[in-house]
């Protein structure tokens, strides 16, 4: 009995033994569906309900507000469709006939209610889902002249997330250097600020000198840049600066001999990582801000340059001439030359590496027919695209915070000795969706944040 | 008497002793032989994987320039490209006719294709018709890999392959398909399955928040004699439950599929389809 147990047992575990080989040694055939096509959703932001207590101000302000909302779903041309609407007779929101916006195939209808209170506007926002035929949003602001802005963007970005439970670039900032105070003779660029729409500009230093790389912190509080001094002082160095934006204090925190250049804070905002020149060529180092303490980053005789990291940091990518060309590499920046990676191997010129937040992607700059265009590449080294082409000159990208945008800047070449360069966003698969500034001087050295 | 009891018993004895002994032996080398088999295919396995990656570092290493076409330039390569694909693809078609009638019935089943999407623009359909033999050559250069690895996993061709990576990146003189008996069912097989993906595409779509996350599953299918699908599930997951689902159901939707002739009705039946979302 025993025995036959046994081998009824054996000759089980022979079979499933077996099958298991069979399974893997199975061929199928296996034929590509392709990409999926899009359900874009049309959204329609109507006409504001305006109550007829509200001056005329507050009433041109709140309609504003109504074509700032649909401007900011404009960008997200890959999701939605902005629909016209049609002016409302009303002055109050009547009751949503959802057959009929189902029958114009609107998927989400988007309304502001407003009317006086006290001396602001109180704002009422709704969303509908006309499939599901129910309220998805339903906000309610106080808002005065000077925040209506701030309240549309903070509408968009409600909705937004509700719809597709991720963060928009709605409340993001743009920072950047412009030259539009430099006087004939003199070249001045200062840092500014802006939405991410190119509204709402703000100037932030006011060195009469040339400022470079600005770049913040996480939390939207310290700004870091270098300063290339004006002809007036005997000082050459270029230094780095750190500003408060609370208290706007500055002061400078790096003055080795050389470049101080090109920092940028890491995720918890304690240390920088920037590019000294002190020891004879350029390495990468990370400060402490709180004792400023240098560590060595990178270690090698060919320069390091122009760091970028990832949004949890922990890799950073930056630009290397060790392959005898500027190349792209990544590193785990916790250590010293840590698992240094070449990523590029080809372009005559690459700059500017700059992560996607969640670090699968680096854009970068690379000079081809004679002027710089942008190109993306995953983050292990596969998959290099081209994303402009016959759009000028292109540098400096940098991505959304959600990654689904780059900002970037982008010059024309006007005549021999006219140049003008402004900041542009594109879709992260190049698709342009036009300038953000014009008319401010030339602007560069864009970074995108999210605070 | 006792003699002969005695030598009856001990037989008896001897006997369950050597069977016992008997099993054990057998057992012991029918276990060796199934696990130094199965170590071998294992370390086959292994062996094919390493191979591989040693031929992509290879090739990898010869990209020498940077892309001229930007990624919107790609996606919309304009209709010139797809006349000249179209004109080689017929070249093909006639030479592999004079080796193998039965190519009509792949024809066949490109025209049922073609009355399909009838209705549908002059421009769409061509390139539809375009992209349903891109798969097919798509799906020949699968099979063709599928051979060479099972080279591979024999181990004889590991000579080949490392003349392979010296030699550099070496155009394929390619490997003809067409013409052997077995390959004949094949090749009727995938000209049915290749008509598959066209009346999966419509059904295949995603909401704005599942597009462009860059993920992938594959769904295995079974069909049923008069096309309609018996069984579709997920064979690999692409980790979002969501992505699967609208996957699985789009194969559901596209349904009936033109029926199942003879030749193939046998792997069809057997699920030996998996479709690629995207790939």
């Amino acid at each position: 009995m025993k025995v036959k147990e046994f081998s009824k047992i054996l000759v089980m575990i022979l079979l499933l033994g077996s099958f298991k080989i069979l399974a893997q040694e199975g061929s199928l055939t296996v034929v590509a569906v392709g990409e999926a096509t899009v359900d874009k959703d049309k959204v329609v932001v109507q006409e504001p309900y305006l109550n007829n207590n509200l001056s005329n101000a507050q009433k041109s302000a709140v309609i504003e507000l109504v074509k700032l909302i649909r401007n900011d779903f404009s960008f997200y041309q890959k999701k939605f469709f902005v629909v016209e609407s049609a002016p409302n007779n009303t002055n109050s929101r009547p009751v949503t006939n959802y057959e009929y916006w189902n029958s114009k195939a609107i998927r989400y209808l988007m309304t502001v209610s407003a009317e006086k209170q006290g001396e602001g506007v109180k704002l009422n926002f709704i969303v509908e889902d006309t499939k599901e035929k129910k309220q998805i949003v339903n906000s309610t602001d106080s808002a005065s002249l000077m925040t209506m802005r701030k309240i549309g963007h903070q509408f968009s970005d409600i909705a937004y997330r509700q719809i597709t439970g991720k963060e928009s670039i709605f409340k993001s900032k743009i920072v950047f250097v412009s030259d539009r105070n430099s006087r004939l003779g003199k070249q001045m660029k200062e840092v500014y600020l802006m939405d991410y729409d190119g509204k709402n500009v703000q100037q932030l230093t006011n060195h009469g000198g040339v400022t470079v790389s600005p770049a913040m912190s996480k939390d939207g509080r310290y700004l870091v840049y270098s300063l290339i001094p004006g002809r007036e002082t005997r000082k050459r160095n270029i230094d780095l600066y750190l500003m408060d934006l609370k208290t706007k204090e500055t002061h400078v925190i790096s003055s080795r001999e050389g470049i101080n250049s090109g920092a940028i804070f890491n995720d918890e905002g304690n240390s920088i990582f920037l590019t000294l020149t002190s020891s004879g060529n350029a390495e990468i180092y990370e400060m402490n801000l709180a004792n400023a303490q240098l560590r060595k980053v990178t270690n090698h005789f060919a320069s390091d340059v122009d760091p970028s990291l990832t949004a949890d940091g922990r890799l950073m990518t930056f630009l290397s001439d060790r392959a005898g060309k500027a190349m792209i590499y990544i590193m785990d920046p916790k250590g010293e030359e840590k698992d240094v990676k070449r990523i590029s191997f080809v372009g005559q010129t690459n700059g500017t590496p700059r992560f996607s937040p969640d670090g699968k992607e680096i854009v970068f700059s690379s000079w081809l027919d004679n002027s710089f265009d942008l190109f993306r590449i995953n983050s292990d080294g596969s998959g290099l695209i081209r994303l402009t082409k016959e759009f000028g000159s292109n540098e400096d990208p940098s991505f959304s915070n959600d990654g689904e945008f780059i900002a970037f800047t982008s010059q024309r070449v006007l005549s021999r000795v006219k140049a003008d360069q402004n900041i542009y966003i594109m879709d992260r698969d190049g698709g342009i969706l036009g300038a953000v500034t014009s008319g401010f001087g030339n602007c560069l050295s864009p970074r995108w944040y999210n605070y | 008497m006792l003699k002969h009891h005695y030598t009856y018993q001990h037989i008896k004895q001897n006997f369950y002793v050597y069977l016992k002994r008997s099993f054990a032996i057998h057992v012991a080398i029918i276990l060796i032989a199934f696990i130094s088999t199965r170590q071998m295919v294992l370390n086959a396995i292994k062996l094919k994987k390493e191979n591989l990656e040693l031929v992509q570092a290879s090739v990898r290493v010869d990209m020498v320039a940077m892309p001229k076409f930007t990624l919107a330039e790609l996606k919309n390569i304009s209709s010139g490209v797809e006349e000249a694909q179209d004109e080689k693809s017929k070249d093909q078609e006639d030479k592999t006719e004079a080796i193998n009638k039965d190519l009509e019935i792949k024809k066949a089943a490109q025209i049922e294709a073609d009355k399909e999407a009838a209705f549908l623009e002059e421009s769409k359909k061509k390139r539809s018709n375009f992209l349903s033999k891109l798969k097919e050559i798509g799906s020949k250069d699968l099979s063709d890999k599928n051979k060479s690895r099972e080279k591979g996993m024999s181990g004889e061709n590991s000579s080949k392959l490392k003349n392979l990576v010296l030699a550099g990146n070496k155009l394929s003189t390619g490997v003809q398909i067409y013409g052997s008996g077995q390959a004949k069912e094949l090749t009727q097989f995938q000209a049915y399955v290749a008509t598959i993906p066209d009346r999966v595409r419509p059904h295949w779509r995603l909401p704005s928040f599942l597009i462009g996350k860059n993920l992938r599953c594959r769904v295995r299918v079974w069909l049923n004699l008069d096309g309609s699908v018996r069984k579709a599930e997920v064979y690999e997951s692409s980790g979002n439950q969501d992505y699967d689902q609208r996957a699985v159901e789009s194969v559901y939707s596209a349904a009936p599929y033109p029926t199942l002739k003879e030749e193939v009705s046998k792997r069809a039946l057997n699920g030996d389809i998996l479709l690629g979302f995207p790939l």
